[in-house]
């Protein structure tokens, strides 16, 4: 792909994104690391305390607290990267217009500083697993390997959303609504043996179902994950970020005219 | 195959589809998506047409200028962004070899809330460089861009001026092979705006292929080998600089007569045409002025040859000679600063006030040096008969430096009130050729040695000196 020869540019934009993000606030990428722990204190107060927990995983809130964590790490990562996606062309028409620019690499510049945010997360993670248990499954390890595929797919999603994004800007509404459906729809405060019986198979649609329930073997339970739905998973990732970049490199022709 | 480092542009055409609501373009885009599958009824469609350029061809060759005129709406920059590869022609095939860099709109990829230092290094690594090398050219950026310890403050506390300066320095900091420029020189002050062109000049002597468009026929001249001129998206004219720029003037003068005409004189102004040798018809007027002609001792081919070049004007009054004059006989090669007479010869096709007669002075890539009218001279309410032939004869010293000049002759009306539009009566680019010869002493890199006087005071007593006044006797008097 004719996208390694952006690299240096792709880095330094994603620099570039996560100071511009926290540049103005007071208290700068420390809100990087405030933000998560906030949502999942109140998350915790929400699900863990005020509801009675029967999910049957987590028997201490400490696992609790865990089990959340890694299912709102990879739910943050895609929501928050396709809901940028939808604005992240149309809002810089400059880019488009003006400059002779790579613009399909303005999808992966917010993607990139979400995958920063999941690294700071994983951190996190490691810091309240040592926190609660006293211990790190060496396992946690193979975590950037579990979420890679995740980062191929949403790459795929986003150029294809980015693309659509400067035609129709209705996306934004229905994407925002998409990807709060899925923060109920996913395996976050739940896990998928707690679902009914019937309704566990349709969970493999669900993109973050597995990277979720994989992250939480490695994490919590400290096995390996599952090498050969991996790669099956791996595989389809790869072909809808193939086929993301494709429609987007088709669709970019007209940017310029639209904007 | 194109050769390295040019453009090649054929037959491009660009149009735009307008839609009226978001509604009509989802429309279309069913339509579109479900025309390999549902044959194409001759439905409407959605949207309207509007074609933004048409049938442009042009080639860019390694190491060459080409500037682009029109006036606003022409499809200068449309044209720029196809050749960028910022968007794609509807039709017509576009090729580039060798990286281009393109300066659009200076500044448009800087954020505000980072540092000039910042952006600078962003921009140049869009512009093509690795971030090393964009470390390694700043302080060449920074010294151009001159805009002192701002590099190091947010770009949002800039003044336009500092920012234009601080882009340009990064754009022309990347050693570009091509380089596209929209109107980005007539922004900034004047300071800069010369700075800019001394930098895109050193970029060319090095072998940078130009593409420049602007509205200022100056500018191109000065830039360019070769110009094209676009009007309502079509090619008018492509040629030498020179050519095309004089032929973007008589295309604005053309326009504004029109408004002219009907705004401040009532009626239509006689449609504009071109005059050549067939309108005017030469031999009538031959016959009618030759024995007038001979008693001044004039050319007429001569005259009839270079004003067929370029003219327009809607005939109210015409031209038949334009001529230098020493004492009595049609010159074309002078002496510096001499005394000569530069001789118009008008004939009124109806009775005339207000008739501004004019001529400059041009040097060889067509800049205006010297003006002079009638109206600064005081004669512009003179009345002047239908039919009558007339000569205005201006007693000037022209203290050029040796080469070649040429005279433009403009008949007009100058507008009736304020902010109205002019109307030319007549206005040849090119009326008349001379040459200047050289003389000693005089220093280059100046059209004009202007006489002036000049005062020494020192905070001593000094010596005056003793040496000969001036070899020739014939500089003005600011020459010692």
């Amino acid at each position: 792909m004719q996208l390694q020869r952006h690299w240096g540019l792709l880095r330094s934009l994603i620099k570039r994104e996560i100071r511009v993000r926290y540049r103005s606030a007071a208290l700068g990428l420390a809100w990087l690391i405030i933000n998560p722990l906030l949502l999942l204190a109140t998350y915790t107060l929400v699900f863990g305390v005020i509801f009675t927990r029967k999910s049957g995983v987590g028997e201490s809130l400490g696992d609790f607290i865990l089990t959340l964590f890694c299912g709102l790490t990879l739910y943050w990562f895609f929501a928050e990267t396709m809901n940028r996606s939808c604005s992240v062309i149309r809002s810089q028409p400059n880019l488009v217009k003006k400059v002779v620019f790579p613009v399909e690499i303005l999808p992966l510049v917010s993607l990139g500083a979400s995958v920063f945010s999941v690294c700071l997360n994983l951190l996190i993670l490691v810091a309240l697993s040592l926190l609660i248990n006293l211990s790190v499954h060496p396992t946690i390890l193979l975590a950037p390997l579990v979420i890679l595929p995740l980062v191929v797919m949403t790459a795929g999603f986003a150029w294809v959303i980015s693309g659509w994004g400067v035609y129709y800007s209705d996306l934004d509404n229905v994407v925002l609504f998409l990807t709060t459906l899925m923060l109920f729809l996913s395996p976050i405060f739940y896990p998928v043996s707690a679902a009914p019986e019937a309704v566990q198979p349709f969970f493999i649609l669900n993109p973050l179902a597995f990277p979720i329930e994989e992250l939480r073997k490695v994490v919590l339970l400290g096995e390996s994950p599952d090498w050969s739905s991996w790669i099956i998973y791996m595989g389809v990732a790869a072909i809808i970020g193939a086929l993301g970049f494709r429609i987007f490199q088709k669709g970019r022709e007209l940017f310029a005219d639209f904007l | 195959m194109p050769q390295p480092d040019s453009i090649v542009v054929e037959n491009a055409s660009k149009c735009y589809r307008l839609y009226d609501s978001t509604r009509d373009r989802l429309m279309q885009g069913m339509r579109d998506l479900l025309a390999p599958v549902i044959p194409a009824k001759k439905n409407k469609p959605f949207y309207r047409e509007h074609w933004a350029l048409r049938d442009i061809s042009f080639e860019l060759q390694p190491g060459e200028a080409i500037g682009i005129l029109g006036r606003n709406g022409a499809g200068k920059s449309t044209l720029l962004q196809l050749v960028a590869g910022i968007i794609k022609p509807t039709s017509g095939v576009i090729k580039r070899e060798g990286r281009i860099t393109a300066l659009l709109e200076l500044g448009s990829g800087f954020n505000p809330d980072f540092t000039g230092r910042e952006n600078a290094i962003l921009n140049a690594q869009i512009v093509g460089l690795t971030e090393e090398q964009a470390l390694d050219r700043l302080d060449d950026i920074a010294s151009f861009a001159d805009i002192g310890d701002f590099l190091d403050r947010p770009v949002k506390t800039y003044s336009s001026g500092m920012m234009m300066r601080l882009a340009f320095a990064v754009q022309t900091a990347t050693d570009p092979k091509i380089l596209i420029v929209d109107e980005a020189l007539s922004v900034g002050d004047a300071f800069f705006q010369q700075k800019c062109v001394a930098r895109i000049r050193q970029l060319l002597d090095q072998g940078l292929s130009l593409l420049l468009v602007s509205h200022d026929p100056n500018t191109i001249r000065q830039l360019c080998q070769r110009a094209l001129l676009l009007k309502e998206g079509r090619m008018l004219a492509v040629g030498t600089a020179r050519e095309v720029a004089d032929r973007y003037m008589s295309v604005d003068m053309a326009e504004r007569n029109e408004v002219a005409g009907v705004a401040s004189y009532g009626e239509r102004a006689a449609p504009l045409k071109k005059l050549d040798q067939e309108s005017v018809e030469s031999a009538l007027i031959k016959e009618r002025y030759e024995p007038w002609f001979l008693s001044r001792k004039v050319n007429l081919e001569t005259f009839e040859k270079l004003a067929a070049f370029d003219r327009v004007g809607n005939g109210k009054a015409k031209f038949f000679n334009v001529q230098i004059v020493r004492e009595g006989q049609v010159v074309n090669e002078v002496e510096f600063n001499e005394l000569l007479t530069v001789r118009l010869m008008v004939s009124m096709e109806t009775e005339l006030s207000e008739l501004n007669v004019a001529f400059q002075v041009r040097n060889p890539q067509g800049t205006g040096l010297a003006h002079f009218d009638t109206r600064l001279t005081g004669d512009i309410k003179n009345k002047y008969r239908g039919g009558g032939l007339y000569a205005f004869d201006w007693h000037v010293k022209l203290p050029l430096m040796t080469g070649h000049y040429s005279l433009r002759a403009v008949l007009s009306h100058p507008p009736r009130e304020a902010g109205g539009d002019w109307e030319y009566l007549d206005s040849i680019s090119c009326a008349y050729i001379f040459f200047v010869h050289p003389i000693p002493d005089l220093p280059f890199g100046a059209y004009l040695a202007l006489p002036a006087t000049l005062n020494i005071s020192s905070d001593q007593s000094f010596d005056v000196g003793t040496s000969d006044p001036s070899p020739t006797g014939k500089c003005p008097p600011s020459a010692p």
